[in-house]
């Protein structure tokens, strides 16, 4: 059964001397407040004080303003970042789909691209045997399934990647905006199979600036401010009381 | 469950570390797959493709042997198998050093974007330039044989020491890669250090006895890593110094290579 728990999460980032021995540093807000961390480096506050509890059915979508810690709270969840304290319980196959197009080799077909995907994903041979056929077949390649990467357009390797990323739906499904590919026709598939995908998925959590996306989507909000919990709750409740 | 029992379950540090290091080798499908990718990348749309790693190793080792030959008093044939084998030695530890220290650095996108084991990358990086040398390996040993000086049985006892470089070659880019993600000016300091240290690595001369040469050569640790492969070659035994040597390097890199990476692994991702 999908769980997902985030209690009290705190995510600090270093801060970083300027000049000798400075670290190029591309999270560094401006209007954040610094603190002192526990072993006295200053350090820049992200996120703190998150909580919630989600649980198969859940769709939870994250609100806030650019840089309001969003993507830091998605990344935490997907196991990438550290929370610097606080805890996350889950249970259930998590899949981050924050960049469809991440490890497409360009020398390597298309076939061989979902074939290193299905690696990544940490599928066995068998799974990726038996998603191959349907990839190929929504991702509308035909022929060019077997030339290289690079030979394609942007939108062919657009499709391609949402077709690969969207294979099997995960126990909980992390997204950092929505994704979509393609021309107006491929778009209406993608959604339709996007839907599909969300459906079948027992937990989702998605950031998106896109409120009657979220309001179609979800039943559970969570919004942050410069990094800080605000509130968390049904959708509409959080998205009126702004 | 209970809070107790999840306390006892939650994985200590070193736990982690291990977990990672064995479940990113389990893995070996993915890494061994983006290491190939990554170089055939790296010579793509060439005609001569991956051959020409074996042609740029094989026209600098002549044009070393041409040069510096005339520098040193022994024969052209033992100076050319010393150069060869000390120059592919060296190729694979310089580029294990200087690639190394950007290992974790260069995998930023994947680091962030995916959650796999850190050691994936090591490992993805290690096959990339085992697999490279290997190509120059085979260069290599079709010039010792072509100069004449070797030692046929020497030439197989030699490849002990591939696997014995991998050993060190884990734990070394473990390290580097993660220091060099906290310093970056770090990295710089290898890239030149590297450089320098070729020319104090007994690869393009030969330390004649009671020189300051054979002093550099005594006190270089590389020298025993490169004699570890050369040396069989040449003499048809592998010395005991450098088994002794890469033995003691090698343990205490990994010592230090775990706590590092057992400390600092978590914030990996935060520093990039």
């Amino acid at each position: 059964m999908a769980l997902l728990v985030a209690n009290q999460l705190r995510v600090d980032f270093p801060v970083l001397r300027r000049g000798l021995g400075a670290v190029r540093h591309k999270r560094q807000p401006v209007d954040r407040k610094f603190v002192v961390d526990s072993h006295g480096k200053r350090a820049v506050r992200a996120l703190d004080g998150v909580s919630f509890r989600l649980e198969a059915g859940d769709r939870l979508g994250l609100v806030g303003p650019n840089g309001a810690g969003k993507s830091t709270l998605l990344l935490t969840l997907a196991g990438i970042l550290e929370p610097t304290a606080g805890s996350i319980e889950s249970s259930g196959r998590i899949e981050a789909l924050f960049n469809p197009r991440l490890g497409f080799k360009p020398e390597a077909t298309g076939r061989r691209n979902i074939y290193l995907r299905g690696l990544v994903r940490g599928w066995d041979k068998r799974q990726i045997e038996a998603a191959m056929d349907d990839i190929i077949d929504f991702s509308e390649l035909g022929d060019f399934i077997d030339m290289p990467l690079r030979s394609y357009s942007q939108g062919m390797a657009a499709r391609l990647a949402f077709a690969a990323s969207t294979a099997f739906a995960p126990d909980i499904l992390l997204m950092d905006e929505w994704i979509g590919a393609g021309d107006k026709s491929f778009q209406a598939k993608a959604a339709d199979r996007m839907n599909d995908f969300i459906s079948s998925t027992g937990i989702v959590v998605i950031a998106s600036h896109n409120e009657n996306l979220l309001r179609g989507l979800c039943n559970k909000a969570l919004r942050l401010e410069n990094g800080q919990f605000v509130g968390y709750g049904d959708i509409n409740e959080i998205l009126e009381a702004k | 469950m209970n809070e107790a029992a999840r306390k006892q379950l939650k994985p200590t540090e070193w736990n982690v570390a291990f977990h990672d290091l064995a479940s990113g080798f389990r893995q070996w499908r993915l890494w061994t797959a983006l290491g190939y990718e990554d170089l055939r990348h790296a010579y793509r749309r060439t005609l001569l493709g991956l051959v020409w790693i074996g042609v740029s190793f094989g026209t600098f080792a002549l044009v070393k042997i041409l040069i510096f030959s005339g520098l040193n008093d022994q024969s052209t044939q033992l100076f050319s198998t010393w150069v060869v084998a000390g120059f592919l030695s060296w190729q694979f530890i310089s580029a294990t050093i200087t690639s190394g220290a950007n290992v974790f650095i260069a995998s930023e996108g994947w680091i962030k974007g995916v959650r796999l084991p850190m050691s994936t990358y090591v490992y993805q990086n290690i096959f990339k330039i085992g697999l490279q040398d290997l190509i120059s390996l085979v260069v290599a040993i079709a010039l010792i044989v072509l100069f004449g000086y070797y030692n046929p049985i020497g030439i197989l006892l030699s490849l002990v020491a591939i696997p014995m470089y991998v050993l060190t070659a884990v734990p070394v880019q473990l390290l580097l890669g993660m220091l060099c993600v906290f310093s970056r000016d770090l990295q710089q300091f290898i890239n030149t250090g590297i450089r320098l240290l070729f020319f104090a690595t007994p690869i393009i001369w030969m330390p004649a006895p009671n020189t300051v040469l054979a002093q550099v050569s005594y006190y270089n640790p590389f020298s025993y890593f490169l004699s570890l492969f050369r040396t069989p070659i040449l003499e048809g035994v592998i010395p005991l110094d450098a088994i002794l040597v890469w033995f003691f390097t090698t343990l205490t890199l990994w010592g230090v290579a775990l706590f590092v990476f057992k400390s600092y692994r978590s914030q990996l991702a935060h520093w990039l």
